[in-house]
């Protein structure tokens, strides 16, 4: 096997591990800050409960969108990488 | 491992077009797509055949009238203004979406050139959610032209200063990006997530990761409803006092 090739397969796998790993670190702690602000208020405040759930919700889809940019970077690189069929392509010549 | 529905292929239709050739591919997506559509329809028409106006009325129907009175009541407190001109699309969009992400679950097999396919939603291919993004995109511009004139809507890109023109247009592009990019991601990771728990723990874990995607398809579509909503407000621009009279009269009225 081609030593190039074998270098884009562990840069792929290394960059798709920390793209999810980090990716997902960053909306796990906001959304635990959004989640806690909102309980917080919930018991302040029990009348509000239901408009602040609901805007819980929108709010955790907004941040939870940005961890699924990561896994969809992430699945990228393992499934459908461009530079690793560009080597395949390459080595086939 | 097929990731997408619109890996897998039924059939191909060829032909010609401006001395080109075409192939459009009938896979999962299509077929998906007008199956849930077909069913929503025949299940609608048939139900609403036997609706009344009258105290006494079937389950069934109760049960319609509910789902209508949650969206009407979301639109309402969402936009501020009357929901009749928004019921039809944010509610379509919300059943479709809703049916979709629920059928992720049903294990249908289809057969197609002598294997057997299963069953994929087309919420979980990234065309259907481009599609509906692109339809929740452009009816932001054809309710804000209808609301504040051809001409005037487009001043909303120059503001607050006209050297904002460029990041405006950005900022409406990535809108229907990240609509299109969320709902996609959610559902495919999801029905990923399955075959792969699947294939390394076949006995109790993939129910229960099925039963968190089930948590995410029915919060996906209120979120790109709500999405949506918030978009077509701002490209409408603030409700003005009499609207917010006329709507507070009939709030009033219905109770």
């Amino acid at each position: 096997m081609d030593m190039g090739l074998v270098w884009i397969a562990v840069a792929s796998v290394l960059g798709a591990s920390f793209a999810v790993g980090f990716g997902g670190l960053g909306p796990a702690l906001a959304e635990g800050g959004a989640v806690k602000q909102t309980l917080a208020s919930m018991a302040q405040q029990p009348d509000e409960a239901s408009s602040l759930r609901s805007t819980l919700f929108v709010s955790l889809a907004m941040l939870e969108s940005t961890a699924i940019y990561a896994l969809l970077v992430g699945m990228i690189l393992i499934f459908s990488n461009p530079f690793w069929n560009y080597g395949v392509a390459q080595l086939a010549k | 491992m097929k990731i997408s529905p619109d890996e897998i292929v039924f059939f191909k239709i060829p032909f010609v077009l401006f001395g080109r050739e075409i192939t459009i591919d009938i896979n999962m997506t299509l077929v998906g797509t007008w199956g849930i559509i077909l069913l929503l329809f025949i299940f609608f028409k048939c139900l609403t055949k036997k609706f009344n106006y009258s105290f006494e009325l079937s389950p069934l129907q109760n049960g319609i009238e509910v789902i209508v009175k949650f969206v009407r009541d979301q639109i309402e407190s969402m936009m501020g203004r009357k929901a009749d001109a928004f019921i039809p699309l944010i509610g379509s969009l919300f059943i479709f979406i809703l049916v979709s992400n629920w059928t992720a679950l049903l294990p249908i097999p289809f057969f197609v050139d002598g294997d057997v396919e299963w069953y994929m939603p087309p919420t979980s291919s990234i065309s259907t959610t481009a599609a509906l993004s692109l339809i929740v995109m452009c009816s932001v511009m054809t309710y804000g032209m209808e609301k504040v004139g051809f001409f005037r809507y487009f001043k909303r890109f120059f503001e607050p200063v006209i050297f904002l023109f460029p990041l405006n247009i950005l900022s409406e592009i990535s809108n229907a990006v990240s609509l299109a990019i969320r709902l996609y991601g959610n559902i495919m990771s999801g029905g990923l997530l399955v075959t792969i728990i699947f294939a390394l723990a076949p006995i109790v874990l993939p129910g229960l990761v099925n039963i968190y995607g089930l948590l995410a398809g029915t919060i996906q579509p209120y979120i790109f409803s709500v999405l949506a909503m918030v978009y077509i407000s701002a490209g409408m621009g603030d409700p003005s006092e009499s609207e917010e009279e006329e709507l507070m009269s009939l709030q009033a009225a219905r109770i």
